[in-house]
């Protein structure tokens, strides 16, 4: 067996008139991470949401540990089981803002994986401590920063045990000097060794944290490769005009 | 220029104009003697005799149809001057009212299907606030263990005769056999006549002049015929006129005298106070408070219910479940109340009931339905408007966790829907209160009804539902309160400011 975790090949995704995925290779490896970076509209997040199925391909194939996802016939209960396997972070956060901040983190373990409430209590516990976040246990969403809320998002998302965590712009919405946290909680999580695709706009991110980046344009990956090459030596023009807008 | 015709039109109209009105009022639900015609004009022996009359008396006639279980208060409080509407003479009303010398005799008469042997047992309808009404209550023993129903109109009785509500009626034994003949009721007169009685025109305590010209007038036009033609015209028959001053020699008695202009303040001190009223008649508003308060807290449950039901459906995205959802509200919200009530009654409590073949669905049962169908989609609509309410990221979420979309709906979106709707639902559910004093129509006793029945057993024209409003507002200010608090508890998790999300 390979250690390809997930693997998407000639991927397209059309709303209506508008074609966002114009045939989109891709290919994660366990433990690795993988950041997707381009200009607004280039179709980042929705190929990542087409990682986990939150959105359906029109076209295309995914392959999941080696096994075929036969997305267009899934039941809905197996797409249930793909996006409980696939954490995902978003930029705006989307906690639940009536339950408290351990409820959050304990809904998914208790109604979609079954858990007793007592150890689903307990792991929650252990990964609000992880995120730095154990005496907000109690806390409503709303009692919180940004920062904060962003921490309880991916302290929700972890609670499923995911074999890959989909970040999409987690600190697009974040002041500036809550933004180093997040990071550092994030590269912390990949010196772990979880494997992680991340849209982002923070090319010091891409550079300290990933493995390999791709460039996106016009619903394509126009460049891939190790982080160094991409970012300071980018080959496509489009790309080579981004990275200088990025980082003059 | 068209103004000054104008004004020539209205100097030229003023000398015509110089009489004035009469307005002699009705209930235009008692065929033969009161109706409306095809344009909505009062007519009838009781429309034809009050304009002969007042025509008599040099007034202009100018009828008025109102209410007959409000018809004295009308009076009482100057809505109109005379009451011609088949009121039968009795003590109690000739306390409270003069009355001038009978115009028609009749009687109460009951009316059974054929084949009925005898009244063990019947369920029996009648208009409420009527001398039938009052005569069956003071003689349970000619009705052995009926059960008694009150109804708005003899209208209404025929139509519970048909839908079999009730198994016979009593009523006015000219009126009965008009709507029976009218109606194609399955019923015929059944027994005796219960007693005869005469009927007046009713009168303020402080006119007893108007009587008195009023009854000049009715001596001449049955001294000139014109009593008899009329009375041959509706009723259908001559009059038998010897039975009509036989009952005028009865009456001498009671014809108001010279000195009547000081009885109105007699009557008032003769009258009982408000307040002793009020306590005599506190049981009555309270087993009236609690018929309002028992539909309204078992529809409340139930509607909200429904009306989640139906909101979710209504944001379904099976097209036929969205469609029928809306239509659902749609036709609901678009029909009025009352309309809903008679439905749920006259006909789907009729349907059921005599599909099952026992009394499945009660006037209790059918008010239910119709309150919570009627509530169910103005919730539905809250809710509707609730769950639209909640961000798209609140999906995704739960969806990235791996949540099925029910799943999603019970535990994410619909508690963040209640929140953001139970303002709305709170005022649902005060409106829901008051709607429940609808029905009365269908003969349930709550609290508007109570009043309404005081307003006729104590003379007191409005203080009753001075009363009925004070403890409707008792009821509203608690469940305010209820759901003010529920509100809070529901926004503790927003704090002082929006959550993210």
């Amino acid at each position: 067996m390979s250690d390809v975790l997930l693997q998407g090949s000639n991927l397209h995704k059309r709303f209506g008139d508008l074609h966002v995925l114009k045939g989109v290779d891709l290919k994660i490896h366990k433990r690795e991470v993988v950041t997707l970076i381009g200009p607004s509209g280039s179709g980042k997040s929705t190929l990542l949401r087409c990682l986990n199925l939150l959105e359906v391909p029109n076209e295309g194939e995914l392959v999941w540990n080696g096994d075929a996802l036969p997305y267009q016939r899934m039941t809905s209960a197996e797409i249930c089981a793909h996006r409980a396997r696939t954490g995902m972070v978003f930029q705006h956060f989307n906690l639940f803002p009536h339950r408290r901040v351990i409820e959050n983190v304990m809904e998914g373990p208790l109604t979609v994986l079954g858990k007793p409430r007592g150890e689903a209590e307990k792991a929650a516990h252990q990964l609000l401590d992880r995120v730095g976040l154990a005496d907000k246990a109690k806390a409503w969403p709303s009692e919180l920063s940004g920062g904060q809320q962003q921490r309880v998002a991916i302290a929700r998302a972890l609670a499923m045990n995911p074999e890959v965590l989909l970040l999409d712009e987690v600190t697009s919405a974040l002041d500036v000097e809550l933004i180093a946290g997040i990071n550092d909680l994030l590269a912390e999580l990949a010196r772990e060794g979880m494997t992680m695709v991340v849209v982002t706009h923070d090319l010091s991110f891409a550079r300290r944290v990933s493995h390999r980046v791709c460039f996106m344009d016009e619903g394509k990956i126009v460049e891939r490769g190790p982080k160094d090459e991409v970012i300071e030596n980018p080959q496509a023009e489009r790309a080579r005009e981004f990275m200088a807008a990025l980082t003059s | 220029m068209r103004l000054l015709l104008l004004i020539l039109a209205l100097a030229l109209a003023a000398p015509l104009a110089a009489q004035e009105d009469l307005r002699l009022a009705m209930s235009g639900a008692f065929q033969p003697f009161s109706t409306t015609d095809d344009e909505g004009n009062l007519v009838g022996f009781d429309a034809d005799i009050a304009t002969v009359l007042a025509e008599r008396m040099d007034y202009r006639p100018v009828l008025v149809q109102n209410d007959w279980a409000a018809i004295q208060a009308g009076l009482k409080t100057g809505k109109y001057e005379l009451i011609c509407g088949s009121m039968a003479i009795t003590d109690e009303r000739l306390e409270t009212m003069h009355f001038t010398l009978p115009y028609y005799v009749s009687g109460a008469q009951v009316f059974a299907r054929p084949g009925t042997s005898s009244m063990q047992g019947l369920r029996l309808g009648v208009t409420e606030d009527s001398t039938y009404a009052k005569y069956i209550n003071a003689h349970p023993d000619e009705f052995p263990d009926c059960t008694i129903t009150q109804f708005g109109s003899e209208a209404e009785i025929v139509a519970a005769v048909k839908t079999n509500k009730v198994d016979a009626f009593v009523s006015d034994r000219i009126v009965g056999g008009f709507y029976i003949k009218k109606g194609g009721a399955d019923v015929a007169p059944f027994g005796p006549l219960l007693y005869e009685e005469a009927c007046g025109i009713a009168a303020r305590k402080d006119s007893p002049e108007l009587v008195r010209k009023a009854n000049a007038a009715l001596f001449e036009i049955v001294q000139d015929g014109t009593y008899a033609r009329i009375y041959d015209k509706w009723v259908g028959v001559e009059p038998d006129l010897d039975v009509l001053l036989k009952s005028w020699g009865d009456f001498q008695q009671h014809i108001p005298h010279e000195a009547a202009k000081t009885e109105p303040t007699e009557v008032e001190t003769q009258k009982p106070g408000f307040a002793d009223t009020v306590k005599s008649m506190l049981p009555l508003f309270k087993t009236g408070a609690i018929m309002t308060i028992q539909l309204s807290l078992l529809t409340a449950v139930i509607a909200i219910l429904l009306g989640t039901l139906i909101g979710i459906g209504s944001t379904a995205k099976n097209p036929l479940i969205a469609r029928l959802s809306q239509g659902y509200i749609l036709i609901v919200r678009g029909t009025p109340l009352l309309v809903q009530l008679f439905i749920a009654y006259y006909g789907l409590a009729t349907v059921l009931n005599s599909a099952v073949g026992s009394e499945v669905v009660t006037a209790f049962g059918a008010a239910l339905i119709a309150l919570v169908v009627n509530t169910g989609a103005y919730n539905a609509e809250t809710m509707r408007g609730g769950i639209r309410s909640v961000g798209k990221g609140q999906w995704e979420a739960a969806a990235s966790l791996g949540m099925t979309r029910m799943k999603t709906m019970r535990r994410v979106v619909l508690p963040q829907a209640f929140r953001n709707s139970v303002a709305s639902l709170g005022n649902n559910l005060v409106v829901l209160i008051k709607d429940t004093s609808l029905v009365g129509a269908i003969t349930l006793i709550e609290l508007t009804y109570t009043a309404r029945n005081v307003v006729f057993q104590s003379g007191h024209a409005f203080m009753p539902f001075i009363v009925a409003a004070v403890f409707y507002l008792a009821i509203i200010t608690i469940v305010d309160l209820g759901m003010k608090g529920w509100e809070r508890r529901m926004m503790r998790s927003v704090g002082g400011k929006q959550a993210m999300a």
